[in-house]
């Protein structure tokens, strides 16, 4: 499973993957990780984000969740294949929750000490600049105060969208593109900076 | 039969599907128009609408990359924000007035323009009132300089009205004569119809004109002296009562002479007609 193969030049469907894994093709199981392992990140991150110390929960959490997923689609128990997706999603989040609600218990004592960031080392503080650098750039280069003052309040003030749209006279369309244009502008900027 | 259960059946779906559309049809379209990433990334979705979005962008790098990107766009506003590092942006003092002082400048502007728009409209209506006022206060020279004149003529009048003994202006001597149209209403070289006797004191000569069954509505008459000079005209006469037309002359107009009045009516044309002509001796 941790062998990393070359993809299929054309992408294939989930169901065809599923159907693969099942008739035991090791490639098609490389290629479900590799086709799930971002997602699936995101997906424990979110759910699990506000209790990890550090990024090796998380790893260890997709593992797990490959691994259940592989099992279960080698045995058969995905009746419907074309579902892959959302099967895979729903193990991910499953094993997220419970790591959630039960992560004290297996956490010695010691857990309850403040313990350093792990995003405060200096490669971490390097792209939280570079984040920063790149924030303000995408907030100088808009023309309006107006959509500033949106980004401040929903990202940072997390006001409701609809409150936000009657407050500033703006329709929900509007509202979308200023975000939207916020957000692909930072990306540019960031990848960039990262660059 | 066949074909029947099968619309049956996908009417059903297509019903249960309408519930659940937001739950579980999400494309591209659907998450930009909704903005199911920023809603998705601040934990706005509901848990079914997360479900469906995390089916859909578990096997889409597109969408992998928007949510990485909202997510860092968040972290590091948020991080700029902490440190402080978004006071020209995000200047809590500057930020909470933007708008304000935006609102306010407008309303200053709009206030603006209203004070010099009746600037122009009070310099204009006070240039028109100072142009009226300089007219009537011409106006009203010229009406004094004709009271004055009127004045002075009336007093002249009073001063050859008034004599000694004699009772005032309010009280003037009229003496009435009855003059009686010549025959045919024409003028003739015979001898006057009526004698007119005054006395050498001023007073005031009323002629009553016999109108001799003409009915105009108004007339004008001429009075000449015996040499044909006229000595007075008068127009739109109206008679008094019916069949009688009076004319009021002071008694300074004569002198001892031979008069003869020509009377004409005007007609409903416009025209004068000759209605009557009446020859008087006067006598003091």
């Amino acid at each position: 499973m941790t062998t990393v193969g070359p993809l299929p030049a054309q992408p294939t469907s989930p169901r065809e993957v599923a159907v693969r894994i099942q008739a035991g093709e090791q490639k098609a199981e490389v290629e479900l990780v590799e086709r799930y392992s971002r997602g699936v990140s995101i997906i424990v991150a979110r759910i699990v984000g506000r209790i990890a110390r550090d990024s090796s929960l998380i790893d260890d959490l997709c593992q797990e969740t490959f691994r259940l997923v592989l099992e279960k689609v080698r045995r058969g128990e995905l009746r419907e294949p074309e579902k892959l997706s959302g099967f895979v999603c729903g193990v991910a989040r499953n094993l997220a929750i419970e790591q959630v609600r039960q992560p004290r218990r297996m956490e010695p004592l010691e857990a309850d000490l403040p313990l350093p960031d792990p995003k405060q080392g200096p490669l971490d503080e390097l792209l939280v600049q570079e984040q920063i650098k790149a924030v303000r750039q995408v907030l100088q280069e808009m023309k309006e105060p107006r959509d500033r003052e949106i980004l401040r309040r929903f990202y940072l003030m997390e006001e409701e969208k609809e409150s936000l749209c009657a407050v500033f006279a703006i329709t929900s369309l509007h509202f979308n593109r200023v975000l939207y244009r916020a957000r692909e502008r930072f990306r540019e900027l960031y990848q960039k900076g990262r660059n | 039969m066949t074909l029947r259960w099968d619309i049956l059946l996908r009417n059903l779906t297509l019903k249960t599907a309408g519930v659940r559309d937001r739950e579980t049809v999400m494309d591209h379209a659907y998450i930009r128009e909704h903005n199911i990433v920023e809603e998705y990334e601040m934990g706005k979705l509901s848990s079914a609408e997360s479900a469906s979005f995390e089916e859909h962008f578990v096997d889409c790098p597109e969408c992998q990359g928007q949510l990485q990107a909202a997510h860092d766009f968040k972290q590091g506003l948020q991080a700029a924000s902490a440190r402080g590092q978004l006071l020209t942006e995000f200047n809590p003092s500057t930020r909470a007035s933007t708008f304000v002082w935006r609102r306010a400048f407008l309303a200053a502007a709009a206030c603006a323009g209203l004070l010099f728009l009746s600037l122009v409209f009070l310099v204009q209506q006070t240039r028109r009132l100072n142009r009226e006022v300089s007219r009537a206060s011409n106006d009203a020279g010229t009406w004094r300089q004709r009271y004055e004149v009127q004045r002075q003529a009336n007093a002249q009048s009073q001063e050859q009205v008034g004599q000694p003994g004699e009772p005032g202006p309010g009280l003037p001597v009229v003496a009435v004569f009855t003059l009686n149209m010549t025959r045919g209403g024409e003028p003739t070289d015979s001898e006057p119809a009526d004698r007119v006797a005054l006395s050498r004191s001023p007073q005031l000569v009323v002629l009553s004109l016999d109108l001799g069954g003409s009915e105009f509505e108004n007339y004008r008459a001429t009075l000449k002296e015996s040499s044909g000079q006229i000595i007075w005209k008068g127009e739109s006469l109206v008679p008094a009562s019916s069949h009688t037309l009076s004319v009021a002359l002071p008694s300074g107009f004569f002198h001892q002479d031979d008069y003869s009045l020509t009377l004409e009516g005007l007609t409903r044309q416009g025209n004068y007609k000759a209605a009557g002509h009446y020859s008087f001796r006067v006598k003091k």
